[in-house]
């Protein structure tokens, strides 16, 4: 696994704000049948409190508050105004106003300790560096209630044997090239992070197709 | 701003509690005395886009 290239958050924050159409026509299509799975495996009750952090174009979130009753509010965050505005079309265009969004940082939520019964959050991680992940898992179970479901989705690969030719790429292209057309993404296996952050029942279901991916879900009985 | 949702919101610097100025359009911490935009109905609760309460440029 190799770690993310040291772009600063501000630089990804522009770069998706900036491609938030292009993004949610071209890449976010391919992403589609990933989340429905991932949030399949999330088990979402009609009464569940659910957060989803980095909601981009918003089909995910579309999704989840299909799930949830009518008078419940589903939360979304993203760091891109113009991904949060997508997604808002999103929702609206097919009759849904149980959400409620806001832009902000992963690394820093708004929202009390012990708030939500899942958190679900997709392809975020992928383009976080390593030294990043402990503060984010420890922020994510922070605000999941003891018990609280955890669901990750990533750009990843089956295992970790040897370098794969995305990655060489990743590592040597241009910095602009990386950011910008690659979205910073590179393949990540989040299971042991999820694990040390304190994360109980850690399971991973691998998922091949035109974003290889993994799902990730595991039990909030995090460390105060 | 919904009264339900409001209860579950904190600073995300702090984690302390917010207070949610109307007229202002912005939710603000007193503890760190920043006070957070509403755009667009979109809170944006990033540090860097926060105003400093009783500072007139942005943080």
């Amino acid at each position: 696994m190799i770690d993310a290239r040291p772009f600063e958050p501000k630089q990804i924050r522009r770069a998706y704000d900036r491609r938030s159409w292009l993004y949610g026509k071209l890449v976010a299509p391919f992403e589609f049948r990933n989340h429905r799975r991932a949030i399949d495996r999330a088990k979402i009750r009609p009464a569940d409190k659910v957060l989803e952090v980095a909601v981009g174009p918003g089909r995910a979130l579309l999704e989840i508050v299909k799930r949830i009753d009518r008078d419940n509010v589903a939360l979304g965050v993203d760091a891109a105004p113009g991904m949060l505005a997508i997604a808002r079309h999103t929702l609206a265009a097919v009759g849904y106003d149980n959400f409620d969004l806001r832009e902000g940082d992963a690394r820093r939520l708004d929202f009390d300790n012990d708030t939500f019964d899942v958190l679900y959050n997709a392809y975020m991680l992928d383009l976080i560096p390593f030294a990043d992940m402990p503060g984010i898992l420890a922020e994510f179970c922070r605000v999941l209630k003891p018990g609280g479901r955890l669901v990750l989705l990533n750009m990843s690969k089956k295992d970790d044997e040897r370098v794969s030719w995305y990655e060489r790429l990743y590592e040597k292209l241009p910095a602009s090239f990386v950011l910008n057309v690659m979205g910073s993404c590179r393949p990540v296996l989040m299971g042991e992070f999820v694990e040390e952050a304190g994360f109980e029942n850690v399971e991973r279901e691998f998922l091949g197709g035109v974003i290889p991916s993994e799902i990730i879900t595991a039990g909030a009985w995090c460390p105060d | 701003m919904d009264k339900k949702l409001l209860e579950i919101l904190v600073c995300p610097l702090c984690k302390g509690p917010l207070h949610y100025d109307k007229d202002a359009s912005e939710l603000i911490c007193n503890a760190d005395r920043l006070a957070f935009p509403i755009r667009d109905d979109i809170p944006v609760m990033l540090e860097e886009e926060a105003r400093r309460i009783g500072d007139e440029t942005p943080v």
